[in-house]
């Protein structure tokens, strides 16, 4: 499986989550998402995602004037999104408890 | 737009235009189209500061990274709108040429082949837009499929007038002297009417300078050589200088 694959899904929360720090427009939430050490998906990635989650109330968007160039479209979460952040932590941690426990398992059994 | 701007290189500058005439020929809302683009240029201004290049923010193909964007936006149904008003378009442009240049007449096989033409072409060029703007041709290959979409239409309504005197269909509309002034006035109408509606200038720009020189000409009393020669020397010189005005315009108003 490759590594984008795995990503799906698991990027959203982080999004998420990175967003519900404060509101961040889509070139600073690409930076934050990297210095996470996110580092293999191209930056433009989060775009289609953030339609996504705009389409579903997930979060919402404010435009403001930027010193220079076109406009700045900053996102910040809806309750719909806080919502959807904590039910992605639930399902992280008991997915990341289990991946663990096989992988120790099969660390530890030879 | 004066504000003092950071210049994107010719490569964004073009993912970008190419972003926007994909998303454009798939049918998307125009403002959501608007704003992905303004955001994709906000987010490469930013990179390129940092010495970052295209490819590290939309991955290795644009082309894919187009579809990934593309599927997460919404049909604008407003769309299928334009397909009858291209249509109307077309059909006052013929009846325009036909009411000057002595008589509108027209056998079945021409009231059901402009419209289908029409409609047609478009689709066609639709694809076809979005085709170029997704996929990168060499030089050569550009220059060819952009000459053969400029003939095409061309192309096509030869092909529908040499069928027309190929087979004989009847005549289903023939307009007297008074039918023709009236003709020519709707076609008017219809050309400001679609100029109103799309608020360009452009329906109406584009058939004055075809058929005012010709009308006015055809009044005069010179010989009929003269007269068909004179035309054609007034076309040829009022499209160069659109094409010139047009150019300097876009060049005051982009980045060239």
């Amino acid at each position: 499986m490759s590594n984008t694959q795995m990503l799906k899904g698991i990027l959203d929360g982080c999004l998420l989550a990175i967003i519900n720090e404060g509101e961040v427009y889509g070139y600073e939430l690409a930076e934050k998402l990297e210095s996470y050490g996110f580092q293999q998906t191209s930056e433009g990635t989060i775009y289609p995602l953030l339609i996504r989650m705009q389409k579903e109330e997930l979060v919402t968007t404010t435009l403001k004037k930027s010193t220079a160039g076109p406009r700045r479209k900053y996102y910040s979460l809806t309750s719909k999104g806080e919502e959807e952040l904590q039910a992605f932590i639930e399902r992280w941690n008991h997915l990341s408890r289990s991946v663990d426990q096989i992988l120790q398992k099969r660390g530890s059994g030879k | 737009m004066n504000a003092p701007k950071h210049t994107l290189t010719a490569k964004s500058q073009d993912f970008l235009d190419n972003l926007s005439l994909y998303l454009f020929s798939s049918g998307k809302k125009d403002e959501e189209v608007k704003e992905i683009v303004e955001e994709l240029e906000d987010h490469l201004i930013e990179a390129e500061k940092r010495g970052k290049s295209v490819s590290h923010i939309i991955g290795h193909s644009p082309k894919a990274y187009m579809e990934q964007l593309s599927e997460e936006m919404s049909f604008d149904f407003k769309w299928l709108s334009y397909l009858p008003i291209i249509v109307l378009g077309v059909f006052a442009y013929v009846l325009l040429g036909d009411s000057i240049r002595g008589g509108v007449k027209y056998t079945l096989l021409q009231v059901i082949g402009y419209p289908a033409v029409s409609v047609i072409l478009v689709l066609f060029y639709l694809r076809m837009f979005k085709f170029l703007a997704s996929t990168k041709l060499s030089k050569t290959k550009t220059i060819i499929t952009t000459l053969t979409l400029g003939i095409l239409p061309i192309l096509f309504f030869l092909g529908l007038m040499f069928a027309n005197d190929a087979y004989k269909t009847p005549v289903v509309i023939k307009l007297g002297a008074t039918g023709n002034i009236i003709a020519a006035l709707l076609a008017i109408a219809i050309f400001i009417g679609i100029s109103l509606w799309s608020k360009t200038w452009f329906t109406i720009v584009i058939p004055t300078m075809l058929f005012l020189p010709e009308f006015i000409i055809s009044l005069t009393s010179f010989e009929k050589e003269t007269k068909a020669i004179l035309t054609i020397s007034v076309l040829f010189v009022t499209l160069i200088i659109y094409n010139v005005y047009t150019f300097k315009k876009a060049k005051k108003e982009n980045r060239i």
